[in-house]
């Protein structure tokens, strides 16, 4: 366990705070985080050239949802994977709910109430291998590694629990928050998406501060993740990590990561 | 025929059968609910409605006692067969008796101590199945299809039957609040995509295909009433589409004798094709309370 001095934690939280805040909001009420918004207004960048949510650091709380995408047409792909880009492109930055007129059905759970804060949510889409079945004549746009996930030894495995076309990654601050960005893109997808299997997970609330600095003990007592890459280093990331040129893939993965 | 041709034409049909049940039957008395603990308080509507919404809601009134007195009889069927010891046309009449339930459901569940006697399943009591207060359709349910018997079942069965006189009584006395009517649509629909989809209803029988199509069946009259006062005629074109999607893979499952097949023959692959035009469906309707002006 490191211990860090106040003003090295102070530091590396607000370096991280300066750089994830540059598309956060700019009210100039929000402008120093008090002990009540703190974290709640930090917000990650949704747009840049690889998605978020594979070298941010980990978050306090995380939510992966698998999905069936119903659309029965290839024509109707476009318009799902633009919605989902426009939800979460607004989840991720915050605002205010849209007051629709108050005899239709609110478009908003209401979960996070009138204003949605970023609180550090980042939302990961990614495709299954199955996507790339008969379906929508995506065949010959399949990442070249990708293949539906193999049985470990010692699984005991549910089908019901395993596979699926989409899969969303939402991490964040709060489990509240990664609910009320899937109760969003459930609402916004009637017909073309139906989740399959979801699945949650948490850290200690105090890796918010710490931004990724530290390794978090896990449920099994070891601390999960001292050998991982240093996320910092670009060239190893670009190595390991990101879908690069030259490796015999479809063009559209590229920057993208398995 | 021409857009305006056919509106007028369903306007003047709906008026006509408003303007029948006006003559034949007179105003409806609203419930009242000091004597009737369990019968909703009517719901007090801020503006007057439009006389086109007044007629379409009364010919919807009709409907719903229509179904309540199918109810009735089809039920008044079942209980005789099993009270017979008619075990395998017990098991026939089951789903049938529950058609026009399932149709007006959401009317129904304006009366819920009612409905407890009638329809609750075994997940609502500690003791489950051996709760004795576990009665109504599911009980019999279990009792045909899982234990095989008609033994025992006497007092039950005719419990049920009176039940359904009482909710037949209390649906003719309600003035069914507007915003329930016009709910109703999309009512019926989020039960089977909320609830049903999984299969939860019928486990004893498989039979909730049954209920889909009732349950569609309910939901459709009351849009088709709607929709000479709906303007936005993409909104109906698309929900006309989902109706149509889901009655066609229900279809489907149709048996050869006008019945449907078991639950358990749906696949995963169907199962998640009805989920979309469901959800779709859910969806659009929620919005039409709003599209009318109801609060």
């Amino acid at each position: 366990m490191r211990f860090s001095s106040p003003v090295s934690t102070r530091r590396r939280f607000l370096g991280g705070l300066g750089a994830a805040a540059l598309l956060g909001p700019a009210r100039a009420e929000d402008a120093t985080p008090t002990p009540a918004t703190e974290g709640t207004l930090v917000a990650q960048p949704f747009y840049g050239p690889h998605q978020a949510g594979i070298v941010t650091p980990q978050p306090a709380a995380a939510l992966y949802v698998a999905f069936d995408v119903l659309a029965e047409r290839r024509g109707e792909l476009p318009h799902l994977f633009r919605t989902l880009t426009e939800r979460l492109a607004f989840l991720t930055r915050g605002g205010a709910v849209p007051d629709l007129h108050p005899q239709l059905p609110p478009r908003n759970s209401g979960i996070l109430g009138p204003t949605v804060l970023p609180d550090n949510l980042t939302a990961t889409v990614s495709v299954g291998a199955s996507l790339f079945d008969y379906r929508f004549g995506l065949a010959r746009a399949r990442p070249r590694h990708l293949g539906p996930m193999e049985r470990f030894s010692n699984d005991a495995l549910d089908p019901a629990e395993c596979h699926g076309d989409l899969l969303i990654q939402l991490c964040s601050n709060t489990a509240e928050t990664n609910i009320h960005a899937l109760r969003d893109v459930l609402k916004a997808t009637p017909g073309l998406l139906a989740p399959r299997w979801k699945i949650e997970g948490f850290l200690p609330p105090h890796v918010v501060k710490t931004m990724g600095a530290d390794t978090v003990r896990n449920m099994l007592g070891f601390k999960d993740g001292t050998a991982n890459l240093d996320v910092r280093d670009s060239r190893l990331m670009d190595r390991y990590v990101w879908v690069g040129p030259g490796q015999d893939e479809p063009a559209w993965t590229a920057g993208g990561s398995y | 025929m021409p857009e305006i041709a056919r509106l007028d034409r369903d306007r003047r049909r709906v008026a006509a059968v408003a303007v029948a049940m006006l003559i034949g039957l007179g105003e409806p008395r609203p419930a009242s609910s000091l004597e009737q603990p369990d019968s909703p308080r009517p719901a007090r509507q801020a503006r007057p409605i439009a006389p086109e919404l007044a007629a379409a809601l009364a010919a919807y009134r009709t409907y719903a006692v229509a179904q309540a007195d199918a109810f009735v009889r089809e039920t008044a069927r079942f209980v005789t067969a099993i009270q017979a010891g008619q075990l395998a046309e017990a098991r026939r009449l089951y789903a049938p008796a529950r058609a026009p339930y399932e149709r007006i459901e959401p009317v129904a569940a304006l009366f819920p101590e009612l409905i407890k006697r009638i329809d609750v399943r075994s997940d609502e009591f500690e003791l489950r199945e051996r709760d004795p207060a576990f009665v109504g359709f599911h009980r019999l349910e279990m009792a045909l299809f899982t234990h095989g018997t008609t033994e025992g079942l006497g007092e039950v069965a005719e419990r049920l039957a009176a039940e359904t006189v009482t909710l037949r009584d209390r649906v003719a006395a309600l003035a069914i609040p507007p915003a329930k009517a016009v709910g109703a649509a999309s009512a019926l629909i989020e039960g089977i995509a909320a609830i049903k989809i999984s299969g939860e209803e019928e486990r004893y029988s498989r039979t909730d295909l049954w209920d889909f199509q009732a349950n569609i069946e309910g939901s459709k009259v009351v849009f088709t009433l709607l929709r000479p006062l709906l303007a936005d005629r993409d909104f109906v074109a698309r929900v006309e589409r989902s109706y149509k999607r889901v009655e066609d893979l229900l279809a489907r499952y149709r048996g050869a004798d006008g019945g449907f097949q078991s639950y358990d023959n749906l696949t995963a692959r169907d199962r998640n094709a009805l989920k979309g035009p469901i959800t779709l469906l859910a969806e659009d309707l929620s919005t039409l309370r709003g599209r009318l002006g109801l609060d």
